[in-house]
């Protein structure tokens, strides 16, 4: 019995599970004095609700399954929004395609490129008050331009 | 749990998760008993058993998917409806007036079917002051079903050393509340 004061005071003195554990298994379990200080299993079962006394209690399944098909009700509701939220798109998409495709196809065509207005840029002759005047043609490099300058030949 | 149970509650699981809902009423049916005697005994409550355990069931449907066939479907089980049960405390705490009805009377069971009950069960309201939800719980699974402390860590989710100390000093509380009442 003494021994089992010291087992308890250690058992309180230190607050650690393993601690506890350890004096549980190689003291308390052994120990029938220690045991009649705890409750047996039909002391405890004596004033615990069991399964038989909750025989009478209301039908759980039909509650359940009320709820499981509502629950998929919901789900089937949340399911329309978004399959109509994706039509909605799809068919943005393809009138977008289409747009796009439309425009291309009838947009105005761009202007001549570079090499086909050297092609067709052509001067003959440039005359001021009657005479054949200087004539500088630029063409910067880097533009569709070209700059004709004409100056009079003094 | 033998075998044989386990392949049965495997082959029910399986059949559900199939899409066979009438398999899951067989589940209810089965473990409803079970359940409801757990969330009464932590919740004290009738209503709030009843709720409990129909979220319960229906949480477990809806992650039948998750469940691990190689493992107890009834630890599984009374891991959500301990789960449920604490969430319905800390629901219960934030309604103070609610919470302060209870605590004038915790074990009242509703509906004149259920009143014996509550007379059969004397000790019931002094015994669920005193102890914790997890004790509570402790103590049913390992006086009413006879589950090892290594079962009620795995319902618990802590480890088999704290359950045993949760067992331990379990007992010790109704042990002092029984020989107070028995002075």
């Amino acid at each position: 019995m003494f021994k089992c004061k010291i087992i308890d005071f250690f058992f309180f003195i230190f607050p650690l599970k393993r601690w506890r554990d350890f004096l549980i298994r190689h003291h308390v379990e052994k120990c029938s004095g220690c045991q009649e200080k705890l409750a047996g299993v039909e002391d405890v079962k004596s004033f615990l609700f069991q399964e038989s006394d909750v025989g009478d209690m209301v039908e759980i399944w039909p509650v359940v399954k009320e709820e499981l098909e509502e629950k998929k009700s919901r789900e089937q509701r949340a399911v329309k929004p978004r399959l109509r939220w994706a039509v909605g798109l799809a068919s943005l998409f393809v009138a977008a395609v289409v747009v796009v495709g439309l425009y291309f196809t009838f947009s105005p065509k761009k202007g001549p490129s570079m090499g086909d207005l050297q092609e067709r840029f052509q001067i003959n002759y440039i005359n001021i008050e009657n005479k054949p005047a200087k004539t500088y043609i630029y063409h910067p490099s880097d533009s569709n331009m070209i700059i004709v300058w004409a100056e009079k030949n003094i | 749990m033998n075998r044989t149970e386990r392949m049965d509650n495997n082959q029910l699981v399986k059949s559900c998760l199939q899409g066979e809902e009438e398999e899951f009423r067989k589940i209810v049916n089965k473990y409803r008993g079970k359940i409801m005697a757990l969330a009464l005994n932590i919740l004290g409550n009738r209503e709030d058993a009843e709720d409990a355990c129909q979220d319960a069931f229906m949480l477990a449907y809806s992650n039948l998917s998750s469940f691990d066939t190689q493992k107890s479907f009834s630890n599984w089980l009374f891991t959500i409806l301990y789960n449920r049960c604490l969430d319905q405390l800390r629901k219960r705490r934030r309604f103070f007036k609610f919470f302060k009805k209870m605590e004038k009377e915790p074990a009242q069971l509703s509906g004149n079917r259920t009143s014996n009950q509550t007379e059969d069960k004397p000790l019931v309201r002094s015994l669920l002051k005193r102890l914790s939800p997890k004790e509570r719980t402790t103590l049913f699974l390992w006086a009413v079903e006879g589950y090892t402390s290594g079962e009620i860590a795995s319902v618990l989710k802590c480890s088999p050393s704290t359950a045993r100390v949760h067992i331990f000093k379990a007992r010790k509380k109704v042990k002092n509340v029984l020989e107070k009442k028995n002075v």
